[in-house]
């Protein structure tokens, strides 16, 4: 009996094994360590060639983990590219960059100041460092480009402007959400909605066999200054298919002042005519207008009945757009 | 003549028989009065109040009845009025126990209602105080009281339930008997605000006595029950331990002795669909040496793993960060006064008595060595104890040595290591008696300025009572606690894995109690004592409180 209980407390002893993380709990090093820069920021190359599928990253190394924040902005576009992360360095893994930006503006060849924060309770550190974008990415697969106004407006593109004081329906120049120009739509009616439109034929045939939820619709719009913009500035675009049927999506308000991607799976439009065969068939689509609207300010009766908004007297809309783009399966990335 | 005879034996006989039955009924009780007055002082405070008066009358009367030989229903009635409450008003009744036992065929016990259990220091066990040593009498009368009011018997702790024991004769040389206890209790009340189901502990013991020792089986189980609310999380906490003791043979004078069991922690969250299961094990490998009944030696290996979980045995009986309602506030911007020792023996801090299923708060000023007891997960070490060492009958003395470490390092890959010695005497001779002990902690961890941990702690309790006569004696307590240096204290997740670390400092901080007492013994049932107490505490806020305490006590 005495020797069973002698091998069994053995036993026992030699039979405990527990698996020991490092510590337990967070790291006291990140709670309350100093932050020091152990290696500065770095770019893999000084040269960006987004065209070639080589790594393109940033480095550097720092004495504890912390939320850090990495952005890239383009000198001439003002682009941006944020990357963010708790760790202790930036690699391949966490800063990895295929040339996309957050939103529009896109990069343009430029270049551009990637500056990194890192903060803890007691400290912040802030790095620089420039890199050049020798070539833009390339367009993501499957995707259609529509309308980008570098080259004018595309071909048999209907232009409609309504009468009414500083009316602007043309292709602009300067800082355009891709490239360099793009087409402004805006002006003052004060008796309408309706300022605008443009509508530009397209063909779909390729997208027969994509799916409405897997078609995207994509475009930049810029609305007005802050402060300056007409209470209840909106869009409305249609997609007009070849039996007749007209799908619509309201895109309102339009009240921001920078450049946005506007991104619309197909499958968001709603029918707003007589129905045909009640389905939307992406590869059918052969047109697309983008209409200009806002509250006019009055006096007098306003067309198409609604009430008027005294607050929009002199109050200029602005409804600028730029890459209106199909793209499948998933948003286009600026 | 005849009938005068025959009526004398019948009397006779009744009598007798009278004599060997038990008493169907039986009354006890106690009486008490505890009167309190405090004053604080506090050098230019002059918005928080500075004194109080408060204390309480209490009638506890227990009654014992034995409807049958093998049936007892113990009940305890309790009429309480707090000192001011005129003409009843703030009188409060209640029932403090309510217990029914009895034996089934002369062989299985049972007991149902209000239950004290107690198994291992790992499994199921109400841990000691951490602000004593060695108290002297003055003070350990004021610990009576809270024992008393809070249930505490020895380690056991108080629990609403059924419990039965029974046992086997087994008819072989070496295995003797098995011995079975198991009880349920009822530890939590479903809360349907707060979607808590209701909580159950159960579990129990089987002892196998064979003649080299005993072998025991523990089993300690916290579960939550399934549909008592709409439920939304379930948590179950399970240990299952061995234990043995064994005296070795070739020497009579050496015992040993091992318990080893495991954890399962197990969190259900009915909404995410996800379960968590902890687990984790520990064991504690002793050998005594016993040389006499005036001598005795034990030595222990420790190893209790960073994830063991076991609520019954590490649940805190007093929180020594909680507060009191007695000068909550201290100076004139109304800052939270820091408790001390003199609120711990008298002032309503917090005290619990449920189970809890997170790590309790615990404040390394007075234990970080081993604040969960045995139980505190994440050590490993050594102890050497002297369990009693007698002098002449006349000088006892006593002492604890832990040397321990963590397992696996809190925040860090160094490693924190503790150290706790505390020695305990006792003297008698003629008139005077004296006690006195000393705790030291220390806690060290190397490595960078924001990790390093330097913690060191002393608690010292000290006693003399002299008896003027047989029934008068004057008492004499102190107390004294100091606290120098940092330690960062775990601030734990709902599945009590460190989360992060809050830094803790003491710059040589003190408290100080004294108290001088004189108690009259009227008869072996009742005593009189008054006591006058000082206590000052130097730390961020310095303070001195002053009390006055009458108390009276009669056994009945």
């Amino acid at each position: 009996m005495r020797n069973i209980i002698y091998i069994f407390i053995a036993v026992v002893f030699l039979s405990c094994n527990r698996e020991k993380p490092d510590f337990l709990g967070g790291s006291l090093n990140d709670q309350f360590g100093e932050l020091l820069v152990l290696d500065s920021l770095t770019s893999s190359t000084s040269d960006f060639n987004f065209s070639t599928v080589s790594p393109r990253f940033f480095e550097a190394q720092w004495s504890k983990n912390l939320n850090w924040q990495l952005d890239v902005v383009g000198v001439q576009s003002g682009a941006t590219k944020s990357f963010t992360g708790f760790s202790s360095k930036l690699d391949i893994d966490n800063t990895s960059w295929n040339g996309s930006a957050n939103d529009f503006p896109s990069f343009l060849t430029e270049s551009c100041v990637a500056t990194l924060v890192l903060s803890d309770n007691i400290n912040t550190i802030t790095m620089s460092t420039v890199v050049s974008i020798t070539e833009l990415k390339p367009l993501q697969d499957n995707l259609m480009l529509v309308a980008d106004f570098e080259e004018g407006m595309p071909v048999n593109t209907i232009k409609f402007v309504q009468q009414g004081e500083s009316m602007t329906f043309n292709i602009e120049s300067g800082q355009a959400a891709n490239g360099t120009s793009y087409y402004a739509m805006g002006g003052i009616v004060n008796w309408d909605y309706y300022l605008g439109s443009i509508k530009v034929p397209v063909e779909t045939e390729e997208y027969t066999n994509v799916s409405p939820l897997l078609l995207y619709f994509n475009m930049a719009v810029i609305g007005g200054a802050l402060g300056e913009v007409p209470a209840n500035q909106f869009m409305k675009i249609y997609l007009r298919e070849d039996d007749g049927e007209r799908y619509s999506y309201e895109l309102n308000p339009v009240n921001w002042d920078t450049w946005r991607l506007v991104s619309i799976p197909y499958s968001e439009f709603v029918l707003e005519s007589d129905a045909a065969n009640n389905t939307k068939d992406p590869g059918t689509i052969n047109q697309i207008e983008i209409m200009s609207l806002s509250c006019p300010s009055g006096p007098g009766t306003i067309v198409g009945g609604g009430t008027a908004c005294p607050e929009n007297m002199g109050l200029q809309v602005k409804t600028d757009i730029d890459f209106i783009a199909f793209s499948t399966n998933e948003s286009y990335q600026p | 003549m005849r009938l005068i005879g025959i009526c004398f034996c019948v009397l006779i006989a009744i009598n007798l028989e009278a004599q060997e039955r038990v008493k169907k009924v039986e009354f006890y009780g106690i009486a008490k009065t505890n009167v309190l007055h405090q004053s604080y002082d506090v050098e230019g405070d002059t918005t928080n109040i500075s004194k109080a008066n408060y204390g309480h009358s209490l009638i506890d009367l227990g009654i014992l009845l034995r409807p049958t030989t093998s049936t007892e229903v113990a009940a305890e009635l309790r009429i309480r009025n707090e000192l001011g409450g005129f003409w009843g008003s703030s009188v409060t009744y209640g029932i403090r126990r309510l217990t029914l036992k009895g034996v089934v065929n002369d062989a299985i016990r049972y007991k149902i209602g209000d239950l004290d259990l107690e198994m291992t220091p790992y499994t199921l066990y109400n841990n000691g105080y951490q602000d004593v040593v060695n108290e002297a009498t003055v003070f350990q009368m004021a610990r009576e009281i809270i024992d008393y009011e809070y249930y505490f018997t020895g380690n056991a702790w108080r629990q609403q339930g059924i419990q039965s024991d029974f046992g086997f004769e087994l008819n072989n040389n070496t295995f003797k008997s098995l011995d079975v206890n198991v009880f349920s209790t009822r530890n939590r009340t479903p809360d349907f605000n707060s979607a808590s189901p209701e909580r159950l502990f159960t579990g129990g013991q089987l002892a196998l006595n064979t003649t080299y020792g005993q072998l025991k089986f523990h089993s300690a189980n916290l579960h939550d029950l399934k549909n008592t609310v709409n439920d939304i999380k379930l948590y179950q906490n399970s240990v299952n331990s061995l234990s043995a003791r064994v005296q070795l043979p070739d020497m009579p004078k050496f015992t040993l002795d091992y318990e080893g069991g495991i954890s399962k922690a197990n969190y259900d969250d009915l909404v995410a669909d996800e379960q968590l299961t902890i687990n984790d094990y520990y064991w504690n490998l002793g050998l005594s040496y016993a040389s006499s009944d005036k001598l005795k030696i034990r030595v222990n290996a420790i190893n209790t793993g960073p994830q063991f979980r076991s609520p019954a045995a590490q649940t805190v009986r007093l929180g020594y960060s909680s507060s009191s309602n007695v000068f909550p506030t201290i100076g004139n911007d109304l800052a939270i006064r820091k408790m001390g020792l003199l609120d711990y023996l008298y002032n309503d801090v917090m005290y619990n008595r449920t189970f809890d299923d997170r790590l309790d708060v615990y404040n390394p000023a007075f234990s970080n060595v081993l604040p969960y007891g045995l139980a505190t997960p994440n050590r490993k070490g050594f102890s050497l104890s002297l369990e009693e060492y007698k002098i002449e009958d006349k000088l006892e003395l006593s002492s604890d040595v832990h040397l321990v470490s963590e397992i696996v390092g809190s925040g860090t890959t160094n490693l924190k290591s503790f150290f706790k010695a505390s020695a305990k005497a006792n003297y008698h001779y003629k008139k005077w008696s004296v006690n006195a002990g000393l705790s030291h902690e220390s806690t060290t961890r190397d490595g960078d300025s924001f990790e390093a941990i330097d913690l060191s702690t002393m608690l010292f309790d000290f006693g003399l009572d002299f008896n003027i006569s047989e029934n008068i004696a004057l008492l004499f307590g102190s107390k004294y606690h100091t606290a120098n240096g940092n330690e960062l204290v775990a601030v734990y997740d709902n599945y009590n894995n460190p989360l992060l670390f809050e830094p803790v400092s003491f710059n040589d901080n003190k408290q100080m109690l004294n108290s001088l007492g004189f108690m009259v013994e009227f008869n072996e049932r009742s005593t009189l004592t008054a006591s006058a107490s000082t206590f000052s505490q130097v730390d961020e806020r310095d303070y001195k409180l002053n009390q006055f305490q009458i108390l009276y006590r009669l056994n009945f």
